[in-house]
């Protein structure tokens, strides 16, 4: 993507294409690595690939990747439509059902601002539906920021540190969660809009509570349309 | 065969058959294969056998063929050939008995030619013939006793046959009797069975008799129990009252002791006076019969009259004890009473520790609510007022405060238009100021250009004043020059000329008075104009000064309206730190996953792995549910099917036709079939599961595995193959053929030591063995002999390379080959540097 754009634009510029891509690219392996490091599935499900400068772990079962895949392409429909407001992993107890961990991803969009420098600034191919999707607010804003002196654009390295400092942060925090050492499975839920357009293979589902939680804000990273911030809630032992 | 011929071999062949193989059915190859085998030795009664091979002629055809070596043992081969022999077919064995037949007539044929040989052969022919004459009479000797032997055995045979007639006789009457036996048997047995069904009957009867007793017993011993504990509960009750009266009564024993050894001492008291009144009365009639003195009389009269007194004193006291005993029975009913009362007492207390337990509880419950109030108080600082009696008044003062706040904003922003009002007022008379400032600038500036013109025509006054002196002086000495020179002659002239003059000066002096009249005027005009702008000044002074009054006023008034939104501001912040740790705590709702259900909405793909497992577990239970229920149904239903009645004889029934209802097909539901099949499936599913991660695993051990040779490939130069038996074979990566390899065993039961036992060729083995003697037999290293061997290949190929290099300086086309040679060599050291 980024690789695309190199000879068509002299910065690095991210638009909301790329932006979601580089999120839904993060929330995959950021999954992945969850799904090895909870122990959801055993170690041997898992295989080892190179990315963001990390060793990071993939799985490796076909029925987990086409499942994740299902739902990483929904994520990425609803984050061109700006729908998605939080993306959430769920860890759950298969013996109870209760709802041990919550990786909880917000999606803020920052478009509004970076959206109208980008639309004027860009050559590239892939703002053009968004340029024309605001070209109103854009006209009329544009004169307005132009003189504001405009924020300088995240380059893609940058972007990739900070998710590397993010992975980093959620691989450590293994160290302070409580041991899982009950049977788990999980889920996937995702936080829209109301007015998300919603296929047939999603459901409404309950949003999955952790009661007497205990929570930890995680770092943050963001391109140049979008900021996630991810925050762990987990709940306490009761015995404890 | 059937009749004996002059051919040697055929009598030889009849001589054979019945001797050798008894049953002669001619197609049996392998009965063929015995005629061709020597099997004299085994039979040595046999006459033909004798016979060498030599004499038979022909018969060396049929000679066992050696197909073997010379030095196998013929045992083996033998066996070989009765395989090849008993392999072969009927037909080819009959086609071989044909040659075998046509045979020596051919040979028989060829013989005639030569007279000698005739001769021989009508010789032996004779000799034959002599021999089997001899042979014959010996056969027929043999019929004979053989007939003789028949005959015996026939004999025999007829007894036997007898025997055999009396042992059927014998068996058939057994067999009958046995069957009658049989019959009683069965009788016996069904007999039995009904027996046995009866008493089972009277078993189960008795069983459930039994059980019954049982339950009885049991309800029996319970009642017993609890009549016992009731028993002993009132024995206990009951002894304790009797201590209590035991006591009393002690006390009262004591009592009645005393009293009674009183009454004792009384009555023997009583009984002495008796005695004595006996006695007295014996005086007395003694007395009386004797008649002596009346004297006596009354001093036993008056003595009896004090024991009567006496008497009466301890009737009395015996009285007062009586009384006294009727006092304490009193009293033991009094105890009664209060042992009652103490009874009621104790339910009463029984009732206060419930109240207590209430009493507990309300607390508990006091304390939620106290919490719950503190968490209403939470958002109000200890200076505020927390004597809110209800979350209702706090509501309410809240609203209340909220209504003053929009009041006071309402009041705020009254003011705040006043203000701009007052400001825009201001504004209005600071600019009426300024212009009246400039008009006063401006009257100032005209005033001073008046006042430069007056003063100029003041100048230009005093100027004409001096030209008028100067033209007085010059008519002066005009006249004298006039006087003197003229005489007069132009008097009238000059006269005129004065007057004109004069005039002109008149009206100069006109002017110049009515210019400063003017000039007057104007200076009037500006003192007028100042003085009225100093009223305006004056009056808008007086103006600003009501103004300032009001603003000050107003000032005042916004002071109080500041003060009042300062408190408001406080309120304010205190709702805000209020709402901070709302939001505080909604943040946490939401970090706990609570959203706005309004606003979005929270998704998730229906076939999670979480949901997944649900519907299995859903539908595991509904499978048990459903199971369940089967169950039930059909426990219910065999409970009808049981006869009511006695319900511990229905339980005894139920348990004891267990088994019997087991095999009821009705029993097993079609539900838990289900179940179970689901559960088989489900178990299927976790073994594919399992499979599947046990495939992963060796595949990732493979992965291992390899890894781990190529790494022993690399680090120590040999290439490492498991064969079978557990056995190893190195070859050496410096070893461009394949057969150069060392194979290793383990030694005896896995002990982890190793011995070579062999290589790929023995030519290298060969090469090798100075080495191996050196370091495996001498100093028991094989890893020290695997590195020489590896130490020896690397000088060697580099010794080879040398040459080749040498060659290729002579040769350049060489040099390719054992380039790619080296190159295998350079991936290899290539590996070797990048693995550590």
């Amino acid at each position: 993507m980024q690789q695309q754009q190199r000879p068509t634009s002299s910065r690095n510029q991210i638009t909301l294409r790329g932006s979601t891509k580089v999120i839904v690219e993060f929330f995959e392996y950021c999954i992945n690595s969850l799904l090895f490091q909870r122990g959801l599935y055993a170690p041997e499900y898992f295989k080892m690939t190179k990315k963001y400068g990390l060793n990071m772990l993939v799985t490796n079962d076909p029925e987990v990747k086409s499942h994740m895949r299902e739902i990483l392409k929904q994520v990425e429909a609803w984050l061109m439509a700006c729908k998605v407001e939080k993306l959430i992993l769920a860890i759950k107890s298969k013996e109870t059902m209760t709802v041990l961990e919550r990786w909880q991803f917000d999606i803020h969009n920052t478009k509004d601002q970076s959206s109208t420098i980008n639309a004027t600034t860009s050559t590239d191919p892939f703002s053009r539906p968004l340029a024309g999707q605001d070209s109103t607010p854009t006209t009329t804003t544009s004169s307005l920021s132009s003189p504001s002196k405009p924020k300088p654009e995240k380059t893609e390295k940058e972007i990739q540190t900070e998710i590397q400092a993010i992975l980093r942060q959620i691989t450590a925090s293994v160290s302070f969660l409580p041991m899982l050492d009950e049977k788990c499975t999980w889920t996937i839920l995702c936080q829209t809009e109301k007015d998300a357009e919603v296929p047939a293979t999603w459901s409404d589902a309950d949003p999955h509570l952790v009661h007497n939680a205990e929570q930890v804000k995680l770092r943050s990273f963001s391109t140049n349309l979008h900021k996630i911030d991810a925050l762990v809630a987990y709940r306490l032992n009761d015995d404890l | 065969m059937s009749s004996p011929t002059s051919d040697p071999d055929l009598v030889r062949r009849f001589m054979n058959r019945p001797i050798h193989s008894p049953s002669t059915g001619g197609s049996n190859p392998g009965g063929a294969a015995v005629v061709r085998t020597p099997f004299g030795e085994k039979k040595p009664s046999s006459t033909v056998t004798p016979t060498t091979p030599s004499r038979l002629g022909p018969g060396s055809a049929f000679q066992p063929t050696w197909s073997g070596p010379e030095n196998a043992s013929p045992a083996m081969s033998l066996v070989g050939q009765y395989a090849n022999a008993s392999n072969r077919s009927p037909a080819a064995t009959a086609g071989e008995q044909d040659q075998e037949n046509q045979y020596p007539s051919s040979r028989i044929r060829t013989r005639t030619i030569e007279p000698d040989e005739y001769e021989s052969t009508r010789k032996k022919l004779r000799d034959t013939q002599y021999e089997l004459s001899s042979t014959k009479t010996e056969l027929e000797r043999k019929i004979v006793t053989m007939e003789q032997a028949a005959r015996e055995s026939d004999i025999l045979k007829r007894k036997l046959m007898a025997r055999v007639d009396s042992l059927e006789s014998d068996r058939r009457f057994l067999y009958e009797q046995e069957k009658s036996l049989t019959k009683k048997v069965q009788t016996l047995e069904e007999d039995s069975i009904h027996s046995k069904t009866a008493s089972n009957e009277i078993i189960k009867n008795l069983r459930d008799e039994n059980m019954s007793i049982k339950d009885r017993l049991s309800q029996l011993q319970e009642e017993s129990r609890e009549k016992q504990s009731e028993l002993t509960q009132r024995v206990r009750t009951l002894t304790a009252s009797l201590n209590h009266q035991q006591q009393t009564l002690a006390e009262t024993q004591d009592s009645s002791h005393s009293q009674s050894s009183l009454v004792a001492e009384k009555h023997q008291k009583l009984a002495e006076a008796l005695d004595r009144i006996m006695e007295l009365e014996d005086q007395n009639r003694q007395l009386k019969l004797n008649t002596r003195g009346m004297e006596d009389v009354v001093r036993v009269q008056k003595e009896l009259q004090n024991q009567v007194a006496y008497i009466k004193q301890l009737e009395g006291t015996n009285r007062q004890l009586t009384a006294e005993c009727k006092h304490l029975k009193d009293t033991y009913r009094n105890v009664e009473v209060l042992k009652e009362e103490k009874l009621s007492l104790e339910q009463k207390l029984k009732l206060m520790d419930d109240l207590r337990v209430k009493c507990g509880k309300f607390e508990v419950q006091n304390g939620v609510l106290l919490k719950e109030k503190e968490q209403w108080a939470a958002f109000l600082e200890k200076s505020d007022r927390t004597d809110f009696n209800s979350p209702y008044e706090l509501a309410k003062t809240v609203a209340t405060l909220r209504g003053d706040k929009t009041a006071l904003m309402e009041v705020r922003d009254e003011f705040q238009e006043a203000l701009k009002a007052r400001d825009a007022y201001i504004e209005q008379v600071e600019q009426q100021l300024s212009e009246l400032k400039t008009r006063l600038v401006e009257q100032e500036e005209i005033c001073s250009k008046q006042s430069s013109i007056a003063r100029r025509h003041e100048m230009t006054k005093d100027f004409a004043l001096r030209q008028v002196e100067s033209l007085k002086e010059q008519l002066k000495s005009y006249d004298m020059e006039e006087v003197q020179l003229m005489g007069g002659t132009y008097e009238n002239q000059k006269n005129i000329r004065i007057e004109q003059l004069e005039k002109l000066i008149q009206e100069c002096q006109s002017k110049l008075e009515s210019m400063a009249a003017t000039a007057n005027r104007a200076t009037e005009e500006s003192s007028v104009g100042s003085a009225a702008t100093l009223a305006l000044l004056q009056t808008i002074q007086d103006q600003s000064s009501v103004s300032f009054n009001k603003l000050s006023a107003e000032k005042q008034a916004l002071v109080e309206s500041k003060l009042a939104l300062h408190n408001e501001l406080e309120l304010l912040r205190k709702e805000n730190a209020s709402l901070d740790a709302k939001v505080l705590e909604h943040e946490i709702a939401i970090g706990a996953g609570a959203f706005n259900p309004a606003v979005s909405r929270v998704l998730e793909i229906k076939d999670s792995p979480a949901a997944r497992y649900q519907a299995i577990r859903q539908q595991m239970l509904d499978a048990l549910k459903e199971e369940n229920a089967a169950l039930l149904q059909s426990l219910t239903d065999l409970q009808q099917q049981q006869p009511s009645g006695h319900i511990f004889g229905q339980q005894q029934s139920a348990f004891g036709d267990h088994e019997v209802a087991l095999q009821d097909k009705n029993v097993v539901p079609i539900a838990s079939y289900n179940r179970l099949l689901g559960d088989f499936k489900r178990l299927q599913e976790e073994f594919a599961d399992n499979d599947k991660r046990s495939k992963r695993l060796k595949q990732s051990w493979t992965l291992k595995a390899d890894e781990f040779l190529d790494a022993v490939r690399s680090l120590l130069g040999y290439k490492v193959n498991f064969l079978d038996n557990g056995r190893v074979e190195l070859i050496s990566v410096y070893n461009a053929e394949e057969q150069q390899s060392f194979v290793f065993t383990s030694g005896q039961n896995d002990e982890g030591t190793m011995q070579l036992v062999g290589s790929g060729s023995q030519k290298y083995m060969e090469e090798h063995k100075e080495s191996f003697d050196h370091w495996v037999n001498q100093l028991g290293s094989i890893p020290a002999f695997l590195s020489r061997v590896t130490l020896d290949l690397v000088e060697q190929q580099a010794h080879q390379l040398r040459e080749e290099q040498q060659q290729h300086d002579q040769h350049p086309p060489h040099y390719r080959l054992f380039q790619s040679l080296a190159d295998d060599d350079d991936t290899q050291n290539s590996d070797m540097m990048v693995d550590p």
